[in-house]
């Protein structure tokens, strides 16, 4: 589905990203972990074409996104979701998933308001979005994704700063949308909370590709011991 | 609602019949500035792109009128539209450039592009007889230009309207929200945003060529003037940026305070505009339409 291929990125001196290559399969969820700054946004932002990379290729089934333009990923069936959400706060929640939408009319109003409930958003579409609680505007921010129709979905940080009872709804989702034929690319701290999800993980360090394998493994893996206990040492 | 707006249709309509000149230049004045601070509104309120030259547009719309009625001998009317034509074609070539800048780096290009234009104005002679300015023939006729300025307002109002209530408009908003956002849900951002820059360079064009009818003389310095961008801002903001009848509140209400204040105080006016810009980003950043809202006066829509 998703292919990473030799990717990589430098910010002046320093290599945010090195020559990382990685499969993610068709309607598979794969975990993307590592300490902070070990570039995992910076992968996520290449392939959606926020960043141009410095060499190396992104594929979607087989079509090549490297070069194109964030809208132009997004309308190829990316859907992203980002660490700070970037709801639109002076908009309605409602209003929020419309804008999303390539056309306007009926169809897509009953459309937006199917995913609002899906994410028990429903009753509060006509608030705006910035009064919603955090764990809220990520859950929105997901319907908005959704909205696009993606065959996969980066979730960046997508249980990190919500209450206990929210993240299990939010896995609840994901794994439906799994069922619905998704594929997910997730980045997640709380690995007690995604090991069950994930059929794989990669492990980013410092920019590189330390490990990638069943979740059971990576957890025995002692490159990523070692990277976590410097992070944390530091 | 329908009845309101026909009968204030109505009266706009018949005024210049029965009210004297003053009022009709008071009125026709107050419909330019409207059609000012909404052109900019489409721009700076909706998409967030904040204009600091926008008065670029109605100097180059008064500009090219003026050349065209007295070189050519256009009538004033075809040479105003084409005053708003040559704005947006301006504006196409202008969006290309500094479109790519961000917040403050934008306002400030448009800024210094305006004054670049202003000395352009001045120092070519041969076409613009510079710092002398150009006479136009007087006009024969206040009540030709009151409905001229009527039309444009109206229009512009109209167009604003359209574009809030539909997904273009929601579009615009996305971009002011948030732009990497707005991108990350398949929106081309470029493109919406060279399409708001050249709605709103038109009817500020357009206005601008009757405007230079109407005085019969302009100059580099009148009409490129910074506080004629200032007003636009300080009107929007005072309104509503952003929505739709915002600038309409805000132009039609200063341009009047302005007008009873300016012959007694001709200076504290200057320094009442700039104590109420500072004054409505403090305490009401959403302005008069937000503030009616707020209280249910108004209703929570894009349509307002």
């Amino acid at each position: 589905m998703l292919s990473i291929r030799n990717l990589s990125k430098n910010f002046g001196g320093v290599a945010a990203l090195h020559r990382c290559s990685f499969e993610v399969k068709e309607n598979s969820i794969c975990g993307l972990i590592g300490p902070n700054g070990s570039g995992k946004t910076t992968l996520f932002n290449l392939i959606t074409g926020i960043y141009k990379c410095d060499c190396g290729d992104v594929y979607l089934k087989g079509e090549e996104l490297t070069h194109l333009k964030p809208h132009e990923v997004a309308r190829r069936g990316v859907g992203r979701t980002f660490q700070i959400t970037k709801v639109f706060t002076k908009m309605t929640a409602l209003e929020n998933l419309l804008v999303a939408a390539s056309k306007t009319g009926r169809e897509v109003e009953e459309k937006a308001l199917e995913l609002l409930d899906f994410v028990n958003l429903l009753e509060l579409r006509d608030e705006y979005a910035g009064n919603l609680s955090f764990g809220q505007q990520k859950l929105l921010e997901l319907a908005r994704v959704l909205m696009l129709e993606p065959e996969l979905l980066l979730l960046d940080e997508a249980l990190a700063g919500i209450n206990p009872t929210m993240k299990l709804r939010l896995l609840e989702l994901i794994r439906h949308l799994q069922k619905q034929g998704k594929t997910f690319l997730i980045i997640e701290h709380d690995m007690k909370a995604i090991m069950p999800l994930c059929e794989k993980l990669v492990v980013l360090d410092h920019g590189e590709k330390i490990a990638e394998g069943l979740p059971e493994d990576i957890q025995r893996n002692e490159r990523v011991m070692e990277a976590y206990f410097g992070a944390i040492k530091c | 609602m329908r009845r309101v707006i026909a009968a204030l249709a109505a009266i706009l309509l018949l005024l210049p019949f029965f009210a004297s000149p003053y009022i009709t230049a008071l009125l026709l004045l107050i419909f330019m500035y409207i059609t000012l601070a909404e052109s900019w509104n489409i721009l700076s309120g909706y998409t967030g792109y904040v204009s600091f030259g926008h008065v670029a547009f109605f100097g180059i719309g008064a500009y090219t009128a003026a050349l065209l009625i007295t070189q050519k001998a256009f009538p004033w009317i075809l040479a105003s539209l084409l005053g708003g034509i040559v704005a947006v074609l301006f504006a196409g070539v202008i969006g290309f450039i500094c479109l790519r800048l961000r917040g403050p780096y934008f306002a400030i290009a448009l800024l210094g592009l305006n004054e670049a234009i202003k000395v352009i104005a001045t120092a070519w002679e041969s076409l613009t007889r510079g710092g002398y300015g150009i006479s136009l023939p007087p006009v024969p006729d206040l009540r030709s230009i009151y409905y001229a300025m009527l039309l444009s307002a109206t229009a512009v109002v109209l167009l604003t309207y359209r574009l809030a209530s539909s997904k273009f408009g929601l579009r615009f908003l996305a971009i002011r929200e948030d732009e990497i956002g707005a991108e990350g849900i398949g929106i081309n951002t470029t493109r919406y945003k060279h399409a708001a820059f050249i709605l709103s360079s038109f009817f500020p064009g357009v206005v601008g060529g009757v405007y230079a009818y109407y005085l019969s003389y302009i100059e580099p310095e009148s009409v490129f003037s910074v506080s004629i961008t200032v007003k636009m801002i300080v009107m929007s903001m005072f309104g509503g940026a952003g929505t739709v009848l915002g600038p309409v509140i805000g132009a039609a209400s200063l341009a009047l305070v302005s007008e009873l204040f300016w012959a007694k105080f001709p200076y504290l006016h200057q320094v009442m505009f700039g104590a109420l810009i500072v004054a409505v980003v403090l305490f009401i950043p959403g302005g008069v339409v937000a503030l009616l809202q707020e209280r249910n006066i108004l209703p929570r829509s894009r349509r307002v």
